[in-house]
């Protein structure tokens, strides 16, 4: 056995010393903090000389008005409504799409490599633009805003329910298929339920998702609370400004509230 | 044991078919993976209805290859494997699916559908016969079914916990509902690898006995693999072994080589 002396000598150091390539990498990693800061015009200055405005802003939308409550509240709920429709919209289009993108599933190689292309479109465009084409497509309202909320959804629920069917244990499927089972019904029976906690979990996350960008939607005149908001702003009406706001802080957190508890419960179910 | 086998309606056996009564067929059997020298090569052996085989041999050996070779899921480099009769590698696949029908399946562990009940769990064994949504789960199983997969639980003796979540069950139960979901479709072979190597002595000796029991009364014949040797000569009649590529032991267990089986490993 060594001695206590010896594996003091041998130990290790802390910190390795950054090998050329690295330290080129933090370098650079530096300069785009700096360029990035520099090229968005960040500025203390500006910062401070606007908190006298934002002060008056705030003044100015107190107390919250109670005027417009109803029709608001009709707003905020079709907003809502836009969210959870076109997010089960997205989840319907999503499912059998997933089983197509999800790799080793079904042994076709182009609908999958395609269905993962279309998840990846769907992501990458921001669901503002996707309002703004379906408004020209469907014209102003809540339709265009529950399309555009179903393909955002398509994006991102696909692409985890893919994900979890891939991470699911693939024993069972395997077992079945030696006993001549075929693939479809093995993914039906054995690789769906195993995932279906995280279908679950993600169709929730969806559905907080959507509601927060439902809210953003109304301003391009994809219907909802969102044209509300830009009118009261466009029109210097802070106060029912406030109270939008207000209205849409209690939507996203009584959704995401539920959402988390709901996800609680399919977690340790 | 009243589960009854559909002997009579078995494919008619090829004409080069060796003899009336074998299920298996191995003839110069070559298999290797990509980049990979041959797992095993030119492996011949008959398997005989009734028949109960242990395929052993050291990690690595190919027993998990070979069975997956004989179900079709791997092509052999050369050689010919024959099914109830039929060129298994000659065939499409749907008709590879038909054979695997008739054959009963047990892995070693992740068997069962965690999340689905007991019942749900045995009723997929049906979906080879009849593919379609009534067989994902025991809800919506027509009662024909259901009672065929409770009768399957009864004969592993588990027909107490069928609305019980597979999760919930321990190691043995699991493997014991894994069996009966292979009988349900009252095979004619069934394949078990290494179907207790997760359980401790006793569960294991009680799968085994479960095993032995059910081909016995159903006439099925049962080939597994295992790293015990004690299972290999007391519930097999005989023992294939894999050494080198080769199969170094072909014998009934009352002949086996002077010395056993301990020389596989060497
Ligand atoms: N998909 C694969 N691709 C490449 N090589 C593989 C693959 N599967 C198995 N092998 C190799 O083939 C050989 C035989 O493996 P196999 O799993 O059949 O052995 P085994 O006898 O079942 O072993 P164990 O007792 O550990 O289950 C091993 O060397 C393994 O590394
Ligand atoms: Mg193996």
């Amino acid at each position: 056995m060594a001695s206590t002396a010896d594996v003091h000598t041998r130990l290790p150091q802390r910190f390795e010393r950054p090998s050329a390539l690295a330290f080129l990498a933090y370098a650079a990693g530096i300069a785009l903090v700096v360029w990035s800061l520099d090229g968005a015009g960040w500025s203390f200055g500006e910062l401070i000389r606007g908190i006298p405005t934002l002060g008056d802003f705030f003044s100015r939308s107190w107390p919250p008005s109670t005027e417009r409550i109803e029709s608001l509240s009709k707003a905020l709920i079709e907003t809502f409504q836009m969210a959870v429709s076109g997010t089960l919209t997205g989840i319907a289009v999503a499912l059998p799409l997933s089983i197509l993108a999800a790799r080793g599933l079904t042994g076709s190689r182009i609908l999958g490599t395609a269905s993962r292309g279309l998840f990846a479109l769907f992501r990458t465009v921001p669901d503002l633009v996707w309002a703004l084409i379906f408004v020209i497509a469907v014209g102003l309202g809540p339709f265009a805003g529950t399309l555009a909320i179903a393909v955002d959804t398509i994006g991102f629920a696909g692409r985890f329910f893919a994900e979890s069917m891939e991470d699911a244990d693939k024993g069972p499927a395997e077992a079945l298929r030696a006993q001549g089972v075929r693939r479809s019904d093995a993914i039906f029976c054995s690789i769906i339920p195993a995932a279906m906690p995280s279908f679950i979990t993600t169709s929730l996350f969806a559905l907080e998702k959507s509601v927060r960008s439902s809210v953003i939607l109304g301003l391009v005149g994809a219907g909802g609370i969102g044209l509300e908001l830009k009118v009261a702003m466009d029109m210097f009406d802070y106060q029912t400004a406030a109270t939008i706001i207000m209205m849409i802080f209690v939507l996203v957190l009584v959704v995401e509230q539920a959402g988390s508890f709901a996800r609680k419960r399919v977690i340790e179910g | 044991m009243s589960l009854a086998l559909a002997y009579s309606d078995s494919p008619a056996p090829a004409p080069y078919a060796p003899a009336r009564d074998v299920e298996i067929a191995a003839r110069g059997l070559t298999v290797s993976y990509r980049h990979r020298g041959a797992v095993f090569s030119g492996i011949d052996f008959d398997i005989r209805r009734g028949e109960r085989v242990a395929l052993v041999g050291s990690n690595g050996a190919g027993k998990s290859t070979l069975m997956k070779t004989l179900l079709g899921f791997i092509v052999p480099t050369s050689g010919s494997i024959e099914m109830f009769g039929q060129d298994m590698c000659a065939m499409p696949q749907k008709k590879q699916r038909d054979v695997r029908a008739s054959i009963g399946f047990v892995a070693q562990k992740h068997n069962l559908v965690p999340r689905l009940s007991v019942l749900s769990n045995v009723i997929h064994g049906t979906l080879g016969a009849r593919s379609g949504p009534r067989g994902w789960l025991h809800s919506v199983a027509s009662r024909e079914i259901r009672a065929r997969a409770l009768h399957a639980l009864d004969q592993v003796g588990l027909a107490d916990l069928a609305l019980r979540r597979a999760d919930s069950l321990s190691g043995g139960q699991s493997q014991r509902v894994a069996i009966a979901r292979a009988l349900v479709c009252e095979p004619r072979l069934i394949f078990a690898d290494e179907p207790v190597a997760s359980l401790d002595p006793a569960a294991g000796e009680d799968v085994m006995q479960v095993f032995e029991e059910v081909t016995r009364g159903a006439g099925a014949t049962l080939v597994f693999t295992t790293h015990n040797l004690d299972h290999a000569t007391r519930y097999a009649g005989r023992v294939l072994g894999l050494q080198g590529g080769t199969l170094a032991i072909d014998a009934a267990v009352d002949a086996l080589p002077q010395g056993g089986l301990i020389g596989l490993y060497s």
